[in-house]
């Protein structure tokens, strides 16, 4: 009888214990949304329509945050445009979310560059808050199903680290 | 009414006061959970205890002084809407939702992150394990920034855990001419500035004399500086909330208002306290019975 009362008693301290432990590493929390179906505003284009990523579901997705302001930005910029010219026929899309910027600002910069890839106004920063962007640039990849790959990748990502992310989603089967 | 019971009732009220109360720092010093396990052992030396009440009330106070002494400090969690903010004392993420300045705080529902589902918290108290969660209001003020020809630019909080929000969380403050005002500071990279906004509530605006804004109306003074925290020669106005202003060439516009915060308290494990509390209800039942017979 004493043994089951010390096993109850232990059994109570355990429990009591267990709940000022956290198991979660909330390392992993900070990866945003990643292995979640992404989220997704409507914001405009620099064409004038306004876009969310919902509406790109079954494509693979390469989700750039930029600014015109931001050299790294600039320098990732022709090696996005590469691998969307190069991809786009396998179901892929590169879209560029501006932050914060106006319309006139984003599309002669964009022009400039000579890029072609869909390049959205997300005038509220939107985005940039919900996928915890802690620098410019930064890039998330969504998968056909419309869920954020981990890791996302803060800062400018050279041509064969974007087709090394991307490689597994191509490869995969529809 | 014998010296044990007292003294139970005294021991187990110390820890309910833990549920009724959460976030009191009495219940996180060291003397408040000696003086509760002290009480709770004065009880078992007593001749004329009920042992089944004693184990009741022993799970009571160790779920209270687990708490106490192990739980997370209480704390704010604030955050931009939009952001996803990690608290390592409670080994989770708290998630902030999108909302615009005009929507009411109430009905913003600020979640907890629990593995891949959400659990929203609410204005009134939420148990999640060991801890007690509810949101308030907390101040916050939305900033838009554009150059002199109206192209909005980016706004960016380098010294923020939320990077790229136009909306600030106003936890600094500060005493400008004998009042306590809140401030945050933000950046718009595009002009290499760096911009501290210092918000006078209603009230305080009413006393900026002739820059005050009409009546029951917030402000929020700007000043402008350069990437060396320099102050730029005509880079300091006063905007009141809604409206736009130029300053150094930078269009500034805020809106004050309000947004929820996190408050997160350690509380007694609940089940724990229910077991406990019915073992005891059990020792008095006995009592009373035997009291009868």
């Amino acid at each position: 009888m004493k043994w089951l009362f010390a096993a109850a008693g232990a059994l109570i301290v355990a429990v009591v214990l267990k709940q000022y432990f956290p198991s979660t590493n909330p390392a992993t929390v900070q990866v945003a949304a990643a292995g979640k179906l992404a989220p997704s505003f409507s914001v405009p284009s620099i064409n004038g329509s306004n876009e969310t990523l919902a509406t790109y579901r079954g494509k693979i997705i390469v989700m750039n945050l930029w600014a015109t302001w931001c050299p790294p930005c600039r320098s990732e910029m022709p090696d996005l445009e590469k691998l969307y010219e190069t991809y786009r026929s396998r179901g892929l899309v590169v879209i560029g979310i501006n932050q914060g910027e106006s319309r006139q600002r984003a599309a002669s910069f964009a022009q400039s560059l000579g890029i072609k890839y869909p390049i959205w106004l997300d005038t509220d920063q939107q985005y940039g808050r919900t996928y915890i962007a802690i620098g410019l640039p930064t890039t998330v990849i969504i998968d056909r199903s419309g869920k954020a790959v981990p890791p996302g990748f803060d800062g400018p990502l050279t041509y064969s680290q974007m087709k090394n992310a991307i490689a597994p989603l191509i490869r995969a089967k529809h | 009414m014998t010296l044990f019971w007292l003294l139970i009732a005294a021991a187990t009220g110390m820890t309910v006061a833990q549920d009724a109360f959460p976030g009191n720092v009495l219940f996180h010093k060291g003397w408040y959970n000696v003086l509760d396990a002290a009480l709770l052992a004065a009880a078992a030396y007593q001749p004329r205890r009920n042992v089944i009440a004693l184990c009741g009330a022993a799970i009571v106070v160790l779920a209270g002084i687990a708490s106490g002494l192990m739980g997370p400090d209480t704390h704010t969690v604030v955050g931009s809407p939009g952001a996803t903010v990690s608290d390592s004392q409670i080994g989770s993420a708290i998630v902030f939702p999108l909302a615009q300045p005009d929507a009411d705080p109430q009905s913003v529902a600020v979640s907890l992150q629990n593995g891949s589902s959400l659990i929203p918290i609410g204005a009134h108290r939420r148990y999640f394990g060991g801890l007690i969660l509810w949101q308030s209001p907390h101040v916050a003020v939305w900033v838009t920034a554009a150059d002199a020809a109206g192209n909005r630019l980016t706004i960016t909080q380098p010294t923020n855990g939320t990077f790229l929000s136009p909306v600030l969380s106003m936890q600094q403050s500060t005493t400008i001419g004998g009042m306590n005002v809140l401030y945050d500071t933000f950046a718009v990279p595009a002009v290499r500035r760096t911009v501290k906004a210092v918000l006078f509530n209603a009230g305080q605006a009413s006393h900026l004399g002739n820059q005050a804004p009409a009546a029951g109306t917030p402000a929020v003074l700007f000043a402008v500086a350069d990437r060396a925290d320099r102050p730029v020669p005509g880079g300091i106005g006063i905007v009141p909330s809604g409206a736009v202003k130029k300053i150094d060439g930078l269009r500034l516009g805020a809106r004050a208002g309000e947004y929820p915060a996190a408050n997160v308290a350690s509380a007694p494990y609940l089940p724990v306290l229910v077991v406990g509390a019915l073992v005891l209800l059990g020792g008095v039942v006995r009592t009373a019975f035997r009291s009868k017979t």
